[in-house]
């Protein structure tokens, strides 16, 4: 058995077809669930909330959307020490109630709340001061993505997008989430204007070829910036100031190369709190040599959308691979493409998540994003004829994938990480 | 693959690993570069198989192709490697020697080797440990000692 799981965890293994056995009215189901990073199919418990699951484990949302009784335990992480609305409580029978104030003139906040001591958290809903109340398990169940993907914390952008501009209220609200935690806390970032500007902070990763000391005059980051630049300056965000950092060793060599989303987390989980003079809403940008066979991808973000201010965990940044800077390639259509552009855009992309975006259609051709102007795809047009196959944050790293809608923008703006 | 694709490898070996000797119309190409270019995991092999016969031919080029990019190379080889044939064995040892290619494809390479008949690795895996390349020693470390397994797409 697993050691991860609590007092032991009798199950079926690999159920599929198989009929789960019922034990103390349990009524279990088969289940798809990480088990030491991997899926696999367990009988499990169906459950309601987390009061439904016996000590130890809570009641989440797994792959197939059924909600079931998993092991809790997260990461032992802190909220910023430079967050100046703070608000802190604990569980009462699996649930925290967190009272916070959206001051007039407010145009956009973020709400985080992060369990401190190591257990879970899953968001319920937001009570507003009109009296009504922002569900979690219907259409803005799309803000739980972080609970879902670490556990510990759920960055949740008001409003998201332009039709959900009425969410935004001003006086109290209690933001309630299911947890076991004793040490469970809420910070609020607003916004008074919409953002016009994202702050970098680029770690370089082990590169053989450039520097934190070199790297303000390398030309192939520059021209990755400027692709960057590019993108996000026709939806009304500029970049910068960009500042370098070489990521120390032995972690440098240890992480030049990324094997596994677990090794992407621990990486950004390196970056490092800002002065107490500076303003901590930076982005972290790590360029690695490349990733791994066993996690091919082309960049990750570990937020979606990312906590404001909040370094040093592994929700704290963005991952790309530098692989193509300075390489000529060949593009789609035989043209020669400029890799460090490429790369730029794949930058643009995983900031877009950052910062709050989907994918404008998923892999799977069906899920499509919340935001109601950007053109979704059907199963049938899936990939190549989708009207959405210029979009940035179309599932492809195409050259000429660039566009962002005003309501995209919107998203983006509305994250205190894009500021005046 | 069919033994057509592989004669139309070995055409392509010889003729300097041109970038036009499959026969594929440009749509076609453009197609399979964008699935090589996703920016998460790349689709299984049967998606490129469904976009017409000549698809793992060309897979194998683009793979074995100097002027495409490191990503696109290096995922044209882990697509194929997933029903590894004896064409794949002269690309991976092509790239593996090659001290121009980007560590990353060549480290690529090495963590991939599992995936290949044993015959078809071993001399491989001697290749990358008396390489002098650090990166290419630890991987093959890695490679005998933690194989990878395809983990399922996230």
């Amino acid at each position: 058995m697993d050691p991860e799981w609590p007092d032991g965890h009798c199950t079926t293994v690999n159920c599929a077809g198989l009929t789960c056995a019922n034990h103390r009215g349990g009524n279990a189901e088969c289940a798809r669930v990480d088990v030491a990073g991997a899926p696999v199919e367990w009988c499990l418990r169906p459950c309601e909330r987390y009061a439904d699951c016996r000590v130890g484990y809570v009641c989440e949302r797994r792959f197939d959307d059924g909600r079931y009784c998993v092991p809790d335990h997260a990461p032992v992480q802190r909220a910023p020490a430079s967050a100046t609305t703070l608000v802190c409580g604990r569980s009462q029978g699996g649930t925290a109630r967190l009272a916070f104030d959206v001051p007039r003139g407010t145009v956009s906040y973020l709400a985080t709340p992060i369990a401190q001591d190591g257990h879970r958290l899953s968001p319920h809903h937001l009570e507003l001061p009109s009296g009504a109340r922002l569900d979690f398990r219907g259409a803005n169940l799309f803000q739980t993505t972080m609970a879902s993907l670490h556990g510990y914390l759920n960055p949740t952008v008001i409003p998201a997008t332009p039709d959900r501009a009425a969410q935004l209220e001003f006086g109290r609200h209690v933001y309630e989430v299911e947890t076991w935690s004793d040490d469970v806390c809420l910070w609020l970032e607003t916004e008074r204007t919409p953002g016009s500007r994202v702050e970098l902070r680029v770690y370089l990763t082990g590169l053989a070829s450039v520097q934190a000391r070199t790297a303000p005059n390398d030309p192939d980051l520059a021209a990755m910036f400027d692709e960057l630049g590019q993108i996000y300056a026709a939806a009304g965000v500029a970049v910068g100031p960009i500042r370098y950092r070489d990521v120390p060793q032995p972690a440098g060599t240890e992480h030049r190369f990324v094997d596994t989303l677990e090794e992407a987390e621990a990486l950004v989980a390196l970056s490092e709190p800002l002065g107490a003079q500076a303003d901590p809403r930076v982005i972290n940008l790590f360029l690695v040599q490349g990733f791994g066979p066993e996690f091919p991808v082309a960049g990750v973000s570990l937020g979606l959308p990312g906590p404001a201010g909040l370094h040093g965990t592994s929700a704290s940044g963005v991952v790309v691979s530098a692989e193509l800077l300075g390489q000529p390639l060949v593009g789609p259509n035989g043209e020669q493409l400029d890799g460090s552009r490429l790369t730029g855009n794949v930058v643009a992309h995983e900031f877009g998540h950052y910062l709050g975006l989907f994918h404008t259609t998923e892999g799977d051709g069906v899920t499509t994003d919340p935001v109601a102007d950007t053109p979704s795809c059907t199963p049938d047009l899936f990939p190549f004829d989708c009207p959405d196959l210029t979009n940035l944050m179309f599932p492809f790293a195409d050259p000429n994938a660039r566009e962002l809608s005003p309501g995209q923008a919107f998203g983006m703006m509305a994250h205190p990480l894009t500021k005046d | 693959m069919t033994p057509h694709t592989g004669t139309l490898l070995v055409f392509a070996l010889a003729c300097g690993l041109s970038s036009t000797s499959v026969d594929a119309s440009p749509p076609l190409r453009a197609q399979v570069w964008r699935l090589l270019s996703t920016r998460h995991a790349p689709p299984p092999l049967a998606t490129f198989e469904a976009l017409g016969p000549e698809v793992p031919a060309l897979l194998l080029e683009v793979a074995a192709d100097r002027s495409q990019g490191s990503l696109q190379r290096g995922r044209a080889l882990l697509v194929l490697s997933t029903r590894p044939e004896p064409e794949l064995g002269p690309v991976f040892a092509e790239v593996l020697a090659d001290p121009a290619a980007p560590l990353v494809l060549r480290r690529q390479v090495v963590l991939l080797l599992p995936r290949l008949p044993p015959e078809v690795a071993r001399p491989l895996y001697a290749q990358a440990q008396r390489s002098g390349v650090p990166e290419l020693v630890e991987a093959a470390r890695l490679s005998l000692t933690e194989p990878f397994a395809p983990a399922p797409r996230r």
